[in-house]
C-alpha cells in the first residue's frame, strides 16, 4: 500500500497545525461559526445530534494493522471506545470534544492518516474496489489512480469551495465493485486498441434527493490527460453549477440541465484551452505510486490444503463462513475474506476498540498486515492463506466477528440516522436491527440468498437506499416516522435505481413489510434466480399487490 | 474603509471605483463596473483602467477586453461562494497579465488558495479586519508549504518537485 | 399545517463539548430540568433571536416543543433522542448485541 514520502508527511502535519490554529481562532472569536463550519467540515468534523463527529479518511478503504490499532487507541483515548465504518469506506468517531480534535489528528498523522476532505463542499475521499489487487478480473490496481487523485484533490486551491460535495470513484475490473455509476465522476480503467492505459469517464451519477445514473462523458481518456481533464470538468462545474439551491447544486443537476452533449462540449473546450505548460508527466507520477501497490511477496501456500478440507468437513459453521465470506484470490492458495460487521441485532458498521485490535491482529497474522473497508460497511482481510482460514475463524469467533452473512439479507447497510445524525428524519439503525432479528436464522438467510437491504435516515441517501435491492428511506410525516420502500436498485454494472412500492409504512411494520417482499420473491422465483433477476422479470405488480392488498 | 492586501502585506489602494466612465477625471486609475455594453473608454491607457466582474460572468464576453485592462476585480459575494477561484484561473488562462483582485468577505484561510489561482491582492471589508488582522493573513500564507497541484504553485508543487530532474525519487 | 401549540424551551450545543445545553433564563445548563419553559411564543421568539445573535460559547440556538411537566419532555422523537444525549438503542459494545448461534 501507499507510504507517505516527506512531502506527504509534511503536508499532513502542517494541515493539523493549521487546524489547531483554526480551532484556536474559533475560540477567540477570529472566526465566526459560519466561517469555521466549512473549515472544520473540510477536516472531517461535523456537529451532530449529540456531539461533534470526526470522520477519518481511509483512502480507497485500504489500511494496515498499525493504522487499525491507532484507530482503536484514538477511540479509547478521545472517544467512547468504538467507531463506525461508513458507506464511503471511512470511519467515524461519534463523541470527540472540539478541543481534542487537533490531538486526534496528530495521532492519525503518526500513522499516515488524516481527516482531510472527508466532508465539506470539496472533492471527497476517493473510493474504490475493496478487492483491488485481489480480484482476478482487474486490469490493474485501481488504487494507483485513486491515490494519484487523492493527492491531486488534496487542498486543491481552486476546488475547495465548490457548490457542493464532489465524489469520485475508480474501478479497474470488469465487475464494478465501486459503484462508479452513482458518483459525481466514475472512472473505469481501460485500454485502447493499441493497449494504452486510460479511462472511461462517467459523470453526473449520484444518490440523494434526485438520484441519477452517471452518463458517459468520454469513452476513452488517455492516462496522460487525466488530471488536466478532471481540472476542466471541475472548473466547468464550479463556474456553472447552481448555487441558488443546495439540492440542485450537485454536478448531476448541471449535467441534467445542460444535457450530456452540451456539458461535454463545454468540458472539451475548457480542456483544449488549458495551459498545460507546468504539467507533470502523469505517467511518471503514476509509476512512482504504482511501485507502492506492487503485489506483496506471497509466502508459498498450498491451494487445497488437506487440513482445510478436514476442518471444513468437521465444522459446518466454519464451512458456511468460508463459503459465504470468502472471495476468490488470484494468487493460488489464498482467499480474501470478508469480516462481517453485521452481527444479528447489531448496529451495522460499528466496531469496538477491542474488535479493532482483533482485526489488526488478524491482519498481522493472517493477511500480510492489510485490511480493507467496504462500502457495505464490512472489513476485508485481502490476503489470507487457505491453510490459515481455520485459525483466523477461531480468532474472529471469539470476538463476535464471525458472522457468515456477506451479501445476505442481514448484511444490511444503514446510515446513522436519527440516533446520531443532525439531518435525519427517521431512525435507521433500529430498523436494521429489527430486520436482522427477524431474519436471524442462518438457514433461512441462505435459502433467500443474496439480497441487499439499504437504509437511509433521510433523503441524503448515505445509506444508499436507491441502489438497494430493497431500499428503505425513513421520512418524517408530521412528526411521525414513515418508511418508503423501493425495489430493484443495483449499484453495479447494470446500475438501476429502485422503484417505490407506494405509500410508506410506520416503523413497527417495516420488518413485516420486508418479510412480505421476501415471501413474494420466494414464491415467484425460478430455480437459480436471485432477487433482482426475479424482480426484473416479474416487475413491481406482484410485490405491490402483496404489500397493499386490502388497502383502500 | 475596506482593507487591501497582497502577499507583501497591507497596501494602499491606488484605484478608485466609479459607476460610469463619465466620472473619470484626469490621472485617475479607475475600476468600472461590468455592464453588457462595456467598452474601454477611449484614451485611457490600460494601466489606468480596471473592471469589476460578477463571479457568474461569461468569460467570453470579457475576453476581447483583457489586453486593455490593468486590473480586474472579481466579486466574492460570500467566502463560501468559490466561483471566483475558477474565474481567476480562467482569466489567467485567457492571458490576462494585469492585477487580479478578489473583492469581498473572503477569509484569511483562503488567502493562499486565492494567490494560487492567480490573484495578486484581496480587498476585504473593514469589519472582517477587526476579527482577522494582518498577522492572521501572514500566518495563513505560511501554513502549508507546498500543495500537490502542478500549475498552481509557480513550479514548486509537490508533483513537480518530485519529478523535477527527470529522475524518479 | 396547524398543530397544537406546545410550550417551548431553547437549546443549543456547547461549542467545545458539542453536547446539548438548555437555556435557563440566565445561562446555559446541561440539565434539562433547569430549562426555562416559555408559554408565550412571543417571549420565546425574542429570547431566541437575542441568544442567536450573541457571540457565545454555544452554537445553533433553536427552540424545542415540550410537554412541560414534571420536567420538560420534547414532543418530537428527534428532540427526545437528542435530549437523552445518546442513541435510542444499546449503542456501545457490539459484541454484547451478538447472540449465541
Ligand atoms: S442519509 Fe440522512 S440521516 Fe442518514 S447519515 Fe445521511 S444525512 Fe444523516
Amino acid at each position: 500500500m501507499y507510504h507517505y514520502d516527506d512531502f506527504d508527511a509534511q503536508l499532513v502535519r502542517e494541515r493539523v497545525a493549521q487546524f489547531r490554529d483554526q480551532v484556536a481562532r474559533r475560540l477567540d472569536g477570529s472566526l465566526t461559526e459560519e466561517e469555521f463550519k466549512p473549515l472544520r467540515l473540510m477536516n472531517g468534523l461535523y456537529l451532530q445530534l449529540h456531539a461533534y463527529m470526526l470522520r477519518v479518511a481511509i483512502p480507497y478503504g485500504t489500511l494496515n494493522s498499525r493504522q487499525m490499532r491507532q484507530l482503536a487507541m484514538i477511540s479509547e483515548r478521545w472517544d467512547r471506545g468504538y467507531g463506525h465504518f461508513t458507506t464511503r469506506q471511512n470511519i467515524q468517531f461519534n463523541w470527540p470534544r472540539l478541543a481534542d480534535v487537533p490531538d486526534m489528528l496528530d495521532a492519525l498523522a503518526e500513522v499516515e492518516m488524516h481527516a482531510i476532505q472527508s466532508s465539506g463542499n470539496c472533492i471527497r475521499n476517493v473510493t474504490s474496489d475493496p478487492f483491488a489487487g485481489v480480484a482476478a478480473d482487474e486490469i490493474e490496481d485501481p488504487r494507483i489512480t485513486a491515490e494519484l487523485l487523492r493527492q491531486w484533490s488534496t487542498l486543491h486551491p481552486e476546488f475547495t469551495f465548490l457548490g457542493r460535495k464532489f465524489k469520485i470513484a475508480v474501478s479497474a475490473a470488469r465487475q464494478d465493485r465501486a459503484a462508479i455509476r452513482v458518483h459525481d465522476i466514475g472512472l473505469e480503467v481501460r485500454r485502447d486498441a493499441a493497449g494504452n492505459p486510460g479511462y472511461r469517464v462517467l459523470v453526473g451519477g449520484g444518490q440523494g434527493r434526485t438520484p441519477m445514473i452517471a452518463k458517459e462523458l468520454r469513452a476513452f481518456l488517455p492516462r496522460a490527460d487525466l488530471l488536466a481533464y478532471l481540472e476542466a470538468v471541475l472548473r466547468v462545474y464550479n463556474l456553472m453549477g447552481r448555487r441558488d439551491n443546495k439540492f440542485k447544486a450537485r454536478i448531476k443537476i448541471l449535467v441534467h440541465e445542460l444535457g450530456i452533449e452540451r456539458f461535454g462540449e463545454m468540458v472539451e473546450s475548457e480542456f483544449e484551452a488549458l495551459d498545460r505548460s507546468e504539467e507533470v508527466p502523469v505517467a511518471a507520477e503514476f509509476a512512482r505510486i504504482a511501485r507502492h501497490f506492487a503485489p506483496p511477496d506471497y509466502p508459498p501456500a498450498e491451494d487445497e490444503p488437506e487440513a482445510l478440507d478436514r476442518a471444513l468437513a468437521a465444522h459446518s459453521d466454519f464451512a458456511d463462513w468460508v463459503a459465504r465470506n470468502g472471495f476468490a484470490h488470484r494468487e493460488p492458495g489464498y482467499l480474501a475474506v470478508t469480516v462481517s460487521l453485521k452481527p444479528i441485532g447489531g448496529a451495522p458498521g460499528d466496531v469496538t476498540a477491542e474488535q479493532m485490535r482483533v482485526l489488526a491482529e488478524a491482519a498481522e497474522r493472517f493477511s500480510l498486515g492489510e485490511l480493507r473497508v467496504t462500502h457495505e460497511q464490512n472489513i476485508v482481510l485481502p490476503h489470507v492463506r487457505k491453510s490459515d482460514l481455520f485459525a483466523l475463524w477461531h480468532l474472529l469467533r471469539g470476538h463476535g466477528l464471525d458472522t457468515a452473512n456477506r451479501g445476505l439479507i442481514t448484511d444490511i447497510i444503514a446510515c446513522p440516522g436519527l440516533d446520531y445524525c443532525a439531518l435525519a428524519t427517521a431512525r435507521s439503525i433500529p430498523v436494521a436491527q429489527a430486520i436482522s432479528e427477524r431474519f436471524a436464522d442462518p438457514a433461512r438467510q441462505r435459502e433467500i440468498g443474496s439480497l441487499s437491504i439499504k437504509i437511509s435516515g433521510c433523503i441524503n441517501a448515505c445509506g444508499h437506499h436507491h441502489v438497494g435491492a430493497i431500499g428503505i428511506l425513513g421520512l418524517d410525516r408530521a412528526g411521525v416516522e414513515s418508511y418508503q420502500i423501493t425495489l430493484g436498485g443495483d449499484p453495479a454494472n447494470e446500475a438501476s435505481l429502485g422503484e417505490r412500492t407506494g405509500p410508506g409504512f410506520p416503523f413497527e411494520q417495516v420488518p413485516e413489510v420486508v418479510e412480505q417482499i421476501v415471501d413474494t420473491y420466494l414464491a415467484l422465483r425460478m430455480p437459480g434466480e436471485g432477487f433482482l433477476q426475479t424482480y426484473r422479470r416479474v416487475g413491481m405488480t406482484p410485490f405491490r399487490e402483496a404489500l397493499y392488498a386490502g388497502a383502500a | 474603509m475596506p482593507v487591501l492586501r497582497d502577499a507583501s502585506g497591507v497596501i494602499a489602494d491606488s484605484w478608485i471605483r466609479v459607476d460610469h466612465a463619465g466620472e473619470i477625471a484626469d490621472g485617475m486609475k479607475v475600476i468600472l463596473p461590468w455592464s453588457e455594453d462595456f467598452a474601454p473608454p477611449a484614451g485611457l491607457p490600460s494601466f489606468m483602467l480596471g473592471l469589476h466582474l460578477p463571479n457568474d460572468i461569461e468569460t467570453a464576453k470579457v475576453a476581447p477586453h483583457l489586453a486593455r485592462l490593468g486590473l480586474i476585480s472579481v466579486d466574492f459575494p460570500s467566502f463560501a461562494d468559490g466561483r471566483g477561484f475558477s474565474l481567476g484561473r480562467r482569466l489567467r488562462n485567457l492571458g490576462f497579465r494585469g492585477r487580479l483582485r478578489a473583492c469581498g468577505p473572503v477569509i484569511a484561510d483562503q488567502f493562499a488558495y486565492l494567490l494560487a489561482c492567480g490573484y495578486d491582492e484581496v480587498e476585504t471589508p473593514e469589519s472582517l479586519d477587526r476579527r482577522q488582522p494582518q498577522p492572521q493573513w501572514e500566518r495563513a500564507l505560511r501554513a502549508i508549504s507546498r500543495g500537490y497541484q502542478p500549475g498552481y504553485a509557480g513550479g514548486r508543487s509537490v508533483m513537480q518537485l518530485r519529478h523535477q530532474y527527470g529522475m524518479e525519487p | 399545517m396547524a398543530r397544537a401549540q406546545h410550550p417551548v424551551i431553547l437549546t443549543a450545543q456547547d461549542l467545545i463539548e458539542g453536547d446539548a445545553v438548555w437555556w435557563t433564563g440566565t445561562g446555559w445548563s446541561r440539565n434539562l430540568a433547569h430549562a426555562l419553559v416559555y408559554n408565550d411564543p412571543a417571549a420565546a421568539d425574542a429570547a431566541e433571536a437575542r441568544l442567536a445573535a450573541e457571540e457565545s460559547r454555544v452554537v445553533g440556538v433553536y427552540r424545542v416543543e415540550v410537554d412541560p411537566a414534571p420536567v420538560p419532555r420534547p414532543i418530537l422523537r428527534r428532540e427526545a433522542i437528542r435530549a437523552d444525549g445518546r442513541p435510542s438503542f444499546a449503542y456501545r459494545p457490539q459484541g454484547a448485541a451478538r447472540r449465541a448461534a
